[in-house]
């Protein structure tokens, strides 16, 4: 109690409160856009943050992060497109909703159920978060590396449809982190005599180019095949629901916001996921089952709640175990990174006043979410008008400007043309590139841990399955590789028609 | 591109990648010093090996018969060749040229001149008002922001640099 009352005028002071403020918008405007996503604007919202503190540089990077998670919510009422992943299943029943009329009460719905949601599954991170930390402040090296071969299968099994493409993408993703100077040895490796490539391939520089130059590869090829559609938009008012809507949904909005904790806690599954887990849910308990679909306000309320409640969910594991769920918590693991604050169980102790700022900044960035949303919606209206072509010629302007600014380095922005290329091509060959980035973030603490390890038991092996609890962590990598296994199998026998309905959880 | 063939392309192409990786690992690292029994060379080169077994299994994966006749779901709607091709190019090109013009003309020179080039060669939009407006704004606007307001560096020129 005593660190929040010392925390908290960090972060209501001006600076960062108008960051925070700053990054929810940013946030917003690009989860409301089709095409770009918000792990977009995470990784140019990072380099901005550089020249900040931590608490006002990590406000504004979750700002980002939660302005992004609620904004997919207006273009998929407006017009009926999902402006994120996480918003395709808000689509079913929100886009009726605009077109009956009501699209007014359906985006004032949205984010109040959001900040719902999100507030939700933050009290029970608050709770969960300490106690696993202090579970895994007694790990060891071996413990720590079979968690994060854990961490890493959930994401390669559970990030695309194929366990083969997902366990490829994470591999590459490995690989391209062993170039540089070897931590334990001091060796170069892979860099091939030059001094530029010690630092090795920094992970925000790939992180850009990954998630936001093929997305500008394919804003242009809808532009010059003329597939592009121009959004009409009428002039809309957010209008808050009344207690008595919500009243009726209030058991909706709970189950969804537990559903949406719960899999946001689990690496790999993610908003989509728990969007379409929690519609599903919701209109199977409910007694008018055939009006989903047609423009029933809870076929908006449990996605909207279920796809925020992931943010705090996602929180666990990454504040915790220092194991991102997904790209945009791995870019916010990137985030922290570059401040200094390494997440895990050491974090709880050494960087007490900050974890508190990420749980403070994350109930902020939710009340400035309503307060945006609704005053702003106008704005959004009118965004939603400029053509994503010609952000797409800014966003690379500031992916170049944002690349270079890491440090200072020319070199840093053809390696991030480079990997934006390469991640491209792998996409168009159905390699998920999520593993990749996990693989990047997870690949030093995997070596290091694995080294230690064996530094530690004099290069026997039996460190690895003599503790209880790593033998319990391979159980789980083995047991989630067998439930993709199996679950593929299943899919294959099945006819093709219904393989296309899978939820595909790529953002 | 098609399902089983991309399939085979995709894994050849890594098997090979995956080979001269191991290759150059264990040519250029050397085992380690001593006391660690997991030297710097371990886990690049069981990278490189698991990558060259999983790419293989791709391979092996495409001529099995129960892929035969299934054809992968395509995530995108087919686009003529030619335009994706384009929009590639046209991508990495802007980037790479904006890149050099950076390093001899500075920000506020060089990004004006992309954002021009950009509107007119790439997107063809031929309103000069626009081109000018666009190119200008966008320069000035992000110098402001991110220059002055937030402090990032940004890139100055060797030959010519604007800067107030």
């Amino acid at each position: 109690m005593e660190t929040l009352l010392a925390v908290l005028p960090l972060v209501l002071d001006p600076l960062t409160l108008g960051l925070i403020v700053v990054g929810t918008l940013i946030g917003i405007v690009f989860g409301s856009i089709p095409g770009l996503t918000y792990s977009m604007a995470l990784v140019l919202v990072l380099p901005i943050t550089f020249g900040f503190d931590t608490v006002p540089a990590i406000g504004m990077l979750l700002g980002a992060y939660i302005g992004g998670m609620t904004g997919g919510s207006v273009s998929a009422i407006l017009i009926g497109i999902p402006g994120t992943p996480s918003a395709a299943a808000t689509v079913l029943d929100g886009y009726p909703l605009a077109k009956n009329g009501r699209a007014g009460l359906a985006l004032g719905t949205a984010v109040v159920v959001s900040a719902f949601g999100g507030l939700f599954s933050l009290a029970v991170m608050i709770v969960s978060v300490d106690f696993v930390a202090r579970m895994a402040i007694r790990f060891g090296p071996a413990e720590i590396f079979a968690l994060v071969l854990f961490g890493m299968s959930t994401i390669c099994g559970l990030a695309g449809k194929s366990l083969l493409r997902g366990m490829i993408a994470g591999t590459i993703g490995l690989l391209l982190m062993t170039i540089g100077m070897d931590e334990l040895d001091g060796v170069p490796r892979m860099t091939f005599g030059t001094t530029s490539m010690l630092q090795g391939v920094h992970l925000l520089v790939a992180m850009v180019g990954l998630f936001a130059v093929p997305q500008v590869m394919s804003v242009l090829v809808n532009y010059k095949s003329g597939s592009q559609a121009s959004y009409r938009t009428e002039a809309v008012k957010t209008e808050l629901p009344s207690l008595r809507q919500l009243g009726s949904n209030w058991s909706v909005m709970i189950r969804s916001a537990l559903i949406g904790t719960g899999i946001g806690s689990i690496p790999g599954t993610g908003g989509p996921v728990a969007a379409f887990l929690a519609y599903d849910h919701a209109r199977r308990f409910s007694p008018d089952k055939e009006k989903f679909g047609k423009g029933q306000l809870s076929g908006v309320v449990a996605p909207e709640t279920a796809n925020n409640a992931v943010t705090g969910g996602a929180m666990i594991p990454l504040l915790s175990l220092g194991i991102p769920g997904d790209p945009a918590t791995a870019i916010i693991l990137g985030g922290l990174l570059i401040h200094g604050l390494a997440p895990g169980p050491m974090l709880f102790i050494e960087h007490k006043v900050e974890v508190y700022t990420v749980y403070l900044a994350i109930g902020v960035a939710y009340i400035s979410v309503v307060l945006i949303q609704y005053f702003g919606i106008r704005l959004f209206v009118k965004i939603l008008r400029v053509p994503p072509h010609i952000l797409a010629v800014g966003i690379l302007v500031v992916c170049t400007i944002g690349t270079f600014a890491i440090r200072n380095s020319f070199l840093d922005v053809y390696v991030m043309t480079g990997v934006g290329l390469i991640g491209y091509l792998l996409n168009r060959f159905r390699i998920p590139v999520t593993p990749i980035v996990l693989g990047l973030v997870l690949g030093g603490s995997l070596e290091r841990e694995f080294r230690t390890a064996m530094i530690l038991s004099e290069g026997s092996l039996d460190i690895f399955y003599t503790s209880p609890l790593v033998l319990f962590f391979f159980g789980l990598v083995i047991a989630v590789l067998t439930f993709q296994l199996v679950g593929e199998r299943r899919e294959r026998a099945k006819p093709k028609s219904n393989v296309q309905e899978s939820a595909h959880a790529e953002s | 591109m098609k399902g089983l063939f991309g399939d085979r392309v995709l894994g050849l192409v890594l098997l090979v990648f995956a080979v001269a990786w191991s290759v150059i690992v264990v040519v250029t690292i050397p085992t380690g010093f001593g006391d660690s029994p997991v030297g710097p060379r371990g886990f690049p080169l069981g990278l490189g090996v698991l990558l060259a077994g999983l790419s293989g299994l791709l391979v092996v994966g495409s001529f099995m018969p129960h892929r035969r006749g299934t054809v992968a779901v395509e995530d995108h709607e087919p686009v003529a060749p030619g335009v994706e091709i384009w929009a590639v190019l046209s991508t990495v090109g802007l980037l790479v040229g904006y890149t050099l013009l950076l390093g001899y003309t500075g920000f506020i020179i060089g990004t004006t001149l992309t954002v021009a080039g950009a509107v007119l060669f790439i997107l063809r939009m031929s309103s000069w008002r626009f081109i000018f407006g666009m190119s200008l704004g966008m320069s000035l606007g992000i110098y402001l922001v991110f220059g002055k307001l937030l402090g990032v560096y940004l890139p100055h020129g060797s030959w010519v640099d604007l800067y107030f």
